[in-house]
């Protein structure tokens, strides 16, 4: 797996190669996005390749983003196809999970000051 | 013969070939329905008149063991009532002389038409009514007309008798001694007797005459108000069009008003009810406990609908508790019971849910191996027991399977020997004919119980609904490990046979749906049923039926049924969406065995909302 980093200002913007993430590969990812969780307090995951994401793909952005905000970082995500979209709406992870349709967009979400958070009103 | 849509008909002919073309052109009739039965000797004929009810005759002539005007003479005097209609050669004379004798008509075989037969019956049948009424009429007439100068001619005498006791009572003629006033006393109050009664004779047999032509109208209403009753409110027209599965319905009521019916209810093309009752009783009084059976079971359906908070369909149970609880009362009153089978069709989960109050139970058809299975549940029928509750049993259907809900009067059905048809015959009956079409099918049955019944009448209603839910179009299966890297194949699978169906059956959406739905299964087979043992396998099974595909994933592992959950799971936790995506991506799931033995997990996703 090749997750390809570009920096915009403070933010780092990682794009999953991923077309299908599912319980398979979900260990994968999280091992090689560690670093990443490491390294970056802001972060964007574009997920334009993604076609498909079932429940551990869902628990494992999760994770993702509660390591972030554990140490008072922040992670949002991009590039939602219709499909993966639609599973986490059915799951409400959209309430927790700042979505923005473009990579652009989320990079100005940070800079701007935060709404009142989704990430709050679990 | 009041009931102008089924005429009773017999047919006296020896001549096999005249009585085959005679049955085909009765059957030809346009607008009224002919029950024909037929012996050919006159001797079979006088003896049938004489125990069944018959509206009509049609009779030849020319028998083995009668010739000539008299043959009519004979059967027509066996009952004057019932109008006749003669068959023959074209001989004006002869066809005189029994119009004469009271023949209806007189019919040329060779030359009579469906159309002008149907006139002839018709109005014969609509003449003989009105000679008949007038008979009565007259008869009645006389009698009173009789009575009325009988006490004409008694109450002259009668009256001198009072009238001049009353003036010797009265001393005008003369003083009386105690003696002869008191004989005279008691010959006056015998005079005055003798004219009350006949007053009250003559009063009451114009009172008598009243009523019975009341009777006599308000017998005609009611059987018109039966059969009205019959074909608006107990005789549902099984639907045509619900996706998937066929209907055969049969009832053929044994007077003319049954205590049998049954009901269809569509549920938005995903569940089909189909409740089929016996009042206990014939006649009307049967047949308005029916109609009234149907109305609360249907009103006991809508109001749980009504109050249900989450729109969820209620149970098969819970309709038959709810409506029992307002018949049962009515039900003891009136010294009824009603048996009855209350079965739901789910498309969504494949299985018929039943309850069965006392009825006959479901019989099953199983395609693939071609045996018959009897469902029984164990509820008492309703109007035994107040407050009673019910059980509800679930069966799994193969695609090529029947279902036969049907009622006693088919299995109690007797032949002339006093043999009954019994549920063997009925089995033998279905496993040959399964194989038809569902409305060619219940034709089968009814043509078997009345071949073995060797009549065209039956004691009891007659009645079933099968139920044939259609065949997969098309079908297709694949092998996984139990690897969770083989979860792609099995979407890819689902996919590429959600595409090659022949019409477009999903859209994306709905076939992403589905591939999320057998992810989340295919996952929790891999971990929890085989706990992530890598060398197991994983049977999945792809069916398109009219309107949905399913797809069932077969495993050896460890059997698990999740209890689903409620809400969805907090989100907290970053596992347990899996059951949740299953329930919301799909409409149907069922957890079950398998005829080997397997664990199944099947998934139904329709084509439309």
């Amino acid at each position: 797996m090749d997750i390809t980093v570009e920096k915009a200002d403070d933010v780092a913007v990682a794009l999953l190669p991923l077309e299908e993430l599912d319980a398979s590969n979900v260990d994968e990812l999280k091992r090689e996005i560690a670093p990443l969780l490491q390294s970056s307090d802001k972060l964007v995951i574009d997920l334009a390749r993604l076609r498909f994401v079932d429940s551990s793909g869902l628990g494992a952005l999760l994770s993702c983003l509660r390591q972030l905000t554990a140490k008072g970082g922040d992670m949002k995500l991009c590039g939602m196809s219709k499909q993966v979209r639609a599973v986490f709406e059915l799951v409400r992870l959209h309430r927790i999970f700042e979505i923005f349709p473009t990579p652009e967009e989320a990079v100005r979400a940070f800079r701007a000051p935060a709404p009142p958070s989704a990430a709050q009103a679990s | 013969m009041k009931n102008k849509s089924t005429i009773r008909a017999l047919l006296v002919e020896d001549d096999d070939a005249d009585a085959l073309l005679l049955r085909q052109l009765v059957a030809e009739i346009p607008g009224i329905k002919i029950d024909l039965a037929h012996v050919g000797r006159l001797a079979d004929a006088i003896a049938r008149l004489a125990e069944r009810q018959f509206d009509i005759v049609l009779l030849d002539l020319g028998l083995p063991d009668s010739k000539g005007v008299q043959t009519f003479v004979r059967l027509h005097n066996v009952d004057l009532g019932i109008p006749v209609w003669v068959l023959g050669k074209r001989d004006e004379t002869l066809a005189l002389e029994l119009m004469s004798r009271g023949a209806q008509d007189y019919l040329i075989k060779s030359e009579i038409d469906p159309a002008s037969l149907q006139r002839s019956i018709l109005y014969g049948i609509e003449r003989h009514r009105t000679a008949d009424k007038r008979r009565m009429e007259s008869s009645d007439r006389a009698k009173s007309d009789f009575l009325a100068d009988l006490s004409h001619q008694l109450r002259t005498p009668l009256n001198s008798v009072i009238g001049f006791s009353e003036l010797l009572v009265d001393e005008k003629v003369g003083a009386l001694n105690p003696e002869q006033r008191e004989y005279l006393n008691d010959i006056l109050a015998s005079g005055r007797h003798l004219l009350d009664l006949m007053i009250d004779v003559v009063d009451l047999t114009a009172r008598e005459r009243a009523a019975r032509i009341e009777v006599a109208q308000a017998r005609e209403r009611e059987d018109e108000i039966s059969s009205r009753i019959q074909q608006t409110m107990l005789i549902d027209q099984p639907p045509e069009d619900f996706p998937g599965v066929r209907i055969g319905a049969l009832s053929v009521p044994s007077q003319r008003i049954d205590g049998d019916f049954y009901i269809f209810i569509n549920h938005r093309n995903r569940s089909l009810d189909v409740i089929v009752g016996d009042v206990m009783g014939k006649g009307t009084p049967a047949a308005l406990l029916a109609a009234a059976t149907k109305s609360h079971f249907l009103k006991a359906l809508s109001d749980l609908m009504a109050g249900s908070k989450d729109k969820q369909l209620p149970e098969p149970k819970e309709v038959a508790m709810s409506a029992h609880a307002t018949v049962v009362r009515h039900l003891i009153d009136l010294e009824s019971f009603v048996t009855l089978c209350y079965a739901r069709l789910n498309m969504n989960t494949r299985t018929l849910d039943f309850v069965d109050c006392g009825h006959t139970g479901v019989l099953q058809w199983h395609a693939e191996t071609g045996l018959c299975e009897t469902h029984h549940g164990s509820d008492l029928p309703m109007g035994i027991r107040e407050g009673e509750t019910y059980d509800q049993r679930s069966v799994a259907f193969e695609s090529g399977d029947l279902f036969l809900l049907y009622s006693d009067g088919i299995t109690e059905a007797r032949n002339p020997g006093g043999e009954m048809f019994g549920t063997q015959r009925l089995e033998d009956c279905i496993r040959s004919n399964a194989q038809l079409e569902a409305g060619a099918f219940v034709e089968a049955i009814r043509s078997a119980v009345f071949r073995f019944a060797e009549s065209d009448r039956l004691s009891d209603d007659l009645t079933c609904v099968a139920i044939k839910p259609a065949p997969a179009v098309v079908r297709a299966h694949m092998e996984i490990n139990s690897e969770l890297k083989q979860l792609r194949c099995a979407r890819a699978f689902v996919r590429e046979f959600c595409r090659q169906c022949p019409e477009p059956l999903l859209d994306e959406d709905r076939m992403g749906a589905l591939e999320l739905a057998v992810t989340e299964a295919a996952s929790n087979i891999i971990i929890h049923a085989y706990d992530r043992c890598a060398n197991q396998r994983i049977y999945v099974e792809a069916e398109a039926f009219p309107g949905c595909v399913s797809i069932t994933l077969h495993h050896t592992g460890k059997p698990f049924e999740p209890s689903p959950p409620s809400s969805l799971p907090h989100a907290s936790r970053e596992s347990g969406f899996g059951i949740y995506l299953i329930d919301h991506n799909v409409d149907g799931v069922r957890y079950y065995r398998d005829k080997i033995g397997r664990s199944c997990i099947a998934l139904v996703k329709y084509c439309k909302p």
